[in-house]
């Protein structure tokens, strides 16, 4: 079934596809149990700057699928003990998205991936180091169209490293651009 | 609908990614009457004459049949503390317990675990006067078959031991062709859910009391190239308490391993020479695999062996230390040694590989089955051959019993120290 202009549906014609991308950021709150080491003092800082980029496909049905990546410091925590030191753990999402609008504005988006994690680390020297953990993200958000090709959204997020335990819920401010339709 | 579907399914992953959590704690053994003042160590000779092959006559349908009793011991400076373990084979269940000497009867008092699930309990047994403690307490003690009962009671969880276990002596522990029964990981692993981390201090202390007569240490390299006992690779949350740090082990510093890291159970990572000094000064063990995780120079591994090995021969220990090495590289750069013909051993390849360093144990895969032309080949030679890691019961019943491997590693040592000492 494809839409005709008004959006209703034509039989045996498709209707409009699009790309779409979708840039944000905000401020991300880790809601996991961080897990300092036990024998030294250390101060947990849980609010960091996140970022998003999302490109998704909408097809001519409610349900669009896409790929999301960004940026994330989960978590840092300062170390003072006799040594004072920094650790800061970050994220780089690669997730396959999956949307689906619930009314006219609030759309919401799920879907599962990975993380790259590295963690860096400054007490007795530097440390950077890497691994992955799978995962997956659970989105809400609430668009208001500024013309036919542009809104502007705020969305709520979940983020779940589930290999590493991380979890953070953030709040970001994002631009969808429909930057290509056929 | 496809992608239907697959909204679905990203859903319920999002549901069901909390994985529950496992656990076996050790139960709390406070027993009043155990711990009461006229309650005493037991004599040498009493724990000695103890040891045997026990007729389960009351609680098989939960242990088994029979099972084997053996004492082991961990030394703190002047205090040792002397251990009964009792190996089933059914659950590869186990029991550990105190004794102590109350009045003319014996008591014992600890906790039972199955290795095949997360099941444990409170564990108190008595042996009376007329039950065998008399006899077990005299200076010279005979024992016979069924001369020993020892019966009590057994619990679930911390829950009071309200189920009756009776186990009746029938026969001693085999003592003839000698096997080395060598636990993984120095001592068993962390998902096995243990009372220690796997490649801790706790647990080369434990190995004893599961039936170990040598360890196998998993030794990696920080950064600043110490030796220190880590399994894996990486750091994950799997072996150790999360605490952002991931990536490479050997990213890291010793420094920061030791300050900003710790195990599963709360341990810190040990380094090999600690792990020696415990095995040495708080053990019975007396043979310890050198697992090389790494492929960086085996020098710093070397001279702490050749250290330990001389502190043990300067206290009389009976204390064998061999370098494993599981593939090409570990190969090459032994080679790269001094002298590496006369450096203590264990190889993983071919008997030629182990011809070529000299290497005095060879160390196949279980896989490749009991290869017995092979071992009597090998041990022609004067070397002995380890077989790694079964854990597979009937597999291990048919090595021991089939089999002229001189060792057996594996993560249940409990399980192989049931099947050679019910031997005939």
């Amino acid at each position: 079934m494809a839409q005709d202009k008004s959006g209703i549906e034509a039989e045996g014609k498709r209707g409009i596809y699009s790309l779409n991308v979708f840039a944000g950021g905000g401020v991300s709150f880790y809601l996991a149990n961080p897990g300092t080491p036990s024998d030294v003092k250390s101060q947990v800082s849980r609010i960091h700057p996140t970022g998003t980029l999302r490109v998704m496909w909408y097809p001519d049905h409610l349900l669009k699928v896409g790929l999301e990546t960004g940026i994330t410091n989960f978590y840092s925590y300062k170390i003072q003990d006799s040594i004072s030191g920094n650790v800061v753990v970050q994220a780089v999402p690669l997730l396959l998205v999956f949307s689906m609008p619930i009314t006219k504005r609030i759309n919401i988006f799920a879907g599962p991936g990975g993380y790259f994690i590295t963690s860096k680390l400054d007490y007795e020297g530097q440390t950077k180091s890497k691994t992955f953990s799978v995962g997956w993200m659970a989105a809400g958000s609430y668009e208001y169209p500024i013309n036919d090709k542009v809104g502007l959204a705020g969305e709520i997020k979940l983020l779940n490293a589930f290999e590493t335990k991380d979890v953070s819920m953030s709040l970001q401010i994002q631009l969808r651009w429909k930057f290509m339709e056929w | 609908m496809i992608l239907r579907y697959c909204f679905i399914l990203c859903l319920s992953m999002a549901l069901f990614s909390c994985r529950k959590e496992l656990e076996a704690p050790v139960p709390d053994t406070d027993w009043p009457l155990f711990d009461s003042p006229g309650a005493n160590p037991m004599p040498k000779q009493s724990r000695e004459a103890m040891e045997g092959i026990y007729k389960v006559t009351d609680g098989a349908s939960v242990f088994g049949e029979q099972v084997v009793l053996k004492w082991s011991y961990v030394a703190e400076g002047l205090d040792t503390t002397y251990y009964l373990s009792v190996f089933c084979s059914k659950d590869i269940a186990y029991f550990t317990v105190e004794g102590k000497v109350l009045g003319d009867s014996i008591l014992l008092n600890g906790y039972w675990r199955k290795l095949t699930n997360t099941q444990t309990g409170i564990a108190r047994f008595s042996i009376g006067a007329n039950n065998g403690a008399k006899q077990l307490l005299s200076p010279l003690p005979e024992i016979g078959k069924d001369s020993i009962v020892i019966s009590g009671m057994f619990g679930n969880g911390q829950d009071s031991p309200s189920n009756k276990l009776v186990l009746t002596y029938q026969r001693p522990v085999y003592k003839g062709t000698p096997l080395e029964i060598l636990a993984h990981r120095s001592g068993g692993r962390t998902s096995d859910h243990m009372p220690y981390s796997e490649n801790s201090i706790g647990m080369i202390k434990y190995a004893s009391q599961l039936g170990a007569t040598g360890i196998e240490l998993d030794v990696r390299l920080t950064r600043d190239g110490v030796p220190i006992l880590y399994h894996d690779n990486t750091l994950n949350l799997r072996l150790i308490q999360k605490n952002g740090l991931v990536g490479a082990i050997e990213d890291y510093s010793y420094a920061q391993l030791n300050s900003l890291v710790s195990l599963i159970d709360g341990e810190k990572i040990p380094t090999l020479r600690q792990a020696l000094e415990t095995v040495l000064n708080n053990t019975n063990l007396h043979f310890v695999w050198l697992d090389t995780k790494h492929d960086d120079s085996l020098t710093s591994m070397r001279n702490l062996q050749a250290e330990y090995l001389q502190k043990a021969k300067a206290m009389g220990r009976s204390l064998e230390i061999v370098i494993g090495l599981p593939g090409e590289d570990q190969l090459a750069k032994f080679k790269e040694l001094p002298n590496y013909d006369s450096i203590p051993s264990a190889c993983e390849l071919s008997p030629e590989d182990v011809v070529d360093i000299n290497a005095q144990v060879w160390a196949p895969r279980w896989t490749l089955g009991l290869q017995n032309d092979l071992v009597k080949q090998v041990q022609a030679e004067g070397r002995r051959a380890f077989v790694w890691t079964l854990d597979v019961p009937d597999y291990i019943s048919q090595f021991i019993n089939e089999g002229y491997f001189n060792g057996i590693l594996s993560n249940y040592p409990s399980l192989v120290a049931y099947y050679y000492y019910v031997k005939e």
